[in-house]
């Protein structure tokens, strides 16, 4: 196999040897060395044969006085492709050419990736890289890749540690943000505080950065609960407080209601109806004589009476004949399901409007109930994780600080 | 006995005696046969008629005539002959 692969690369002659000692000169052949390969009869005092272009020059010296012709009968190989192609000398200059701006073009930077976003923005990035003079079609060479990390660092305090690399012709930026410290209340900068529970919960985790931890893991807290207290130490003679600052991770409860019914408001059909015909072509749809840009109509419930596709055709045509029936917002009576679900919408907006941005839904359930009048009680019970520490003044004065 | 058919005795006892393969030291051929499509021939002395439907070698042996149809010498070396095509038998001629 490779032999075969290195001789479709160097290349080889398909040869006619024509004569009557043929099996005479293929051994005096072999054995002076030249490789041969694929001798096929052809005729009565003829074979064809595939030799390398060395064997061929060596072939010519046999013949003498053997008796035989040997003649080319088609050239092979990647070489003699080249071969063929010296005569054409804009084709070679083109593939220099192109051969030249391909390597040109590979020291180059052309793509840049930025990962590790999240509150710092990748045009923020770009536009720190720019100030380094780093952009796409920058030298690859001139691209301090081992300083551009320290100096993206100092560039944006948000950023903890930047990386980059060389990726072939892609610059790969790799950035590891600050965690956001809490902020302290604007009593003032030396005010003593410490972190309460904002809600009830059980602690899944606590950080604390300056202060002590009063409660633990697994704990559960209740509103008001001192969390991280800001006072150090205190005695009979010594207070020391401090600025507490943490982070208090904790499971919450929620439970969001909502009560619809027995009737609701929902679109109605007024007895208006209007024919139309709708025509697609590419994907775009048009429909005859405007109804759709009519707000009565906007929200028209359709129903095809006539369809007429054309999609073998090169242009995907479709036409269609369409009866639309107007609705209008109507209180009205519902069936079981359209309650439910109204009042799971009405449940679910309320709890968006509740629950914290940084809060993470570990479960969510929901459930509906008859009430006596018809209408009907959609409850949805939440769990989250979230952060309830909020940053309060110590309550109680421990004495005086040091 | 003939010269050339006491070597091959020799060759073979020697062969035997140090547990090598015969064909290394006696120089007999060896016919590999790779399904009905090829065969592979090592140890021959030469072409001696190339067919379409036959091909002739030397051996030390005699003969061989292999027979078949559409038949090509996929490799041809000093030593070596890779037959291909569709093959119908292989003999020695008396």
């Amino acid at each position: 196999m490779l032999t075969g692969i290195w001789n479709s690369v160097a290349g080889y002659v398909i040869i006619e040897i024509k004569g009557k000692g043929l099996e005479r000169f293929l051994n005096l052949a072999v054995h002076s060395g030249i490789e041969i390969w694929r001798v096929r009869r052809t005729g009565v005092a003829t074979v064809t044969a595939r030799v390398s272009v060395e064997g061929f020059y060596a072939l010519r010296t046999l013949v003498r006085g053997q008796n035989v012709h040997v003649r080319i009968l088609e050239k092979r190989g990647f070489i003699m492709r080249l071969s063929r192609l010296r005569f054409r000398k804009v084709l070679l200059y083109g593939w220099a050419i192109v051969l030249a701006l391909l390597v040109a073009a590979s020291r180059r930077i052309w793509f840049i990736e930025v990962e590790g976003c999240d509150t710092v923005r990748e045009a923020e990035v770009l536009a720190a890289l720019d100030t380094m003079e780093v952009r796409i079609g920058s030298r690859r060479n001139a691209v301090p890749t081992s300083q551009l990390g320290g100096e993206l660092m100092a560039s944006d305090p948000r950023i903890a540690w930047a990386g980059a690399r060389l990726d072939g012709v892609t610059l790969r930026v790799s950035l590891q943000e600050a965690e956001a410290i809490p902020q302290l209340p604007s009593g003032g900068q030396k005010t003593p505080v410490s972190i309460y529970a904002a809600k009830d919960g059980v602690i899944t985790s606590i950080t604390v950065y300056d202060g002590k931890a009063k409660v633990h893991v697994g704990d559960a807290v209740l509103a008001g609960q001192e969390l991280i207290t800001g006072v150090l130490r205190s005695d009979e003679t010594h207070t020391l407080l401090t600025q507490a600052r943490g982070e208090v991770m904790a499971t919450v409860l929620y439970r969001f209601q909502a009560t619809v019914g027995p009737t609701i408001t929902k679109p109605v059909e007024t007895g208006e109806t209007r024919i139309c015909a709708r025509i697609g072509l590419f994907g775009w749809e048009f429909l005859s004589n405007g109804f759709a840009a009519e707000d009565a109509w906007e929200n028209a419930r359709e129903e095809p009476t006539a369809k007429y596709a054309l999609t073998n055709c090169f242009l995907p045509f479709t036409a269609e004949r369409i009866r639309l029936y107007e609705l209008a917002e109507r209180e009205a009576s519902a069936t079981q399901d359209e309650l439910a679900q109204a009042a799971l919408r009405k449940a679910e907006r309320v709890m968006s409007e509740t629950l914290p941005e940084n809060a993470r839904i570990l479960s969510k359930e929901s459930e509906t109930v008859w009430l006596e009048d018809g209408a009907l009680q959609a409850s949805i019970l939440v769990t989250t994780e979230e952060n309830i520490g909020e940053i309060k003044e110590i309550k109680e004065p421990h004495g005086e600080q040091d | 006995m003939s010269n050339k058919k006491r070597k091959i005795r020799l060759g073979r006892r020697v062969a035997e005696a140090l547990d090598l393969p015969a064909e290394a030291v006696s120089g007999m051929p060896k016919l590999t046969l790779q399904g009905r499509e090829a065969m592979l021939v090592e140890n021959h002395k030469g072409l001696f008629e190339c067919g379409e439907n036959i091909v002739r070698l030397h051996t030390a042996c005699g003969i061989l005539r292999i027979t078949g149809e559409g038949l090509t010498l996929l490799e041809l070396s000093a030593e070596r002959l890779y037959v291909a095509g569709k093959l119908c038998g292989a003999e020695y001629e008396p």
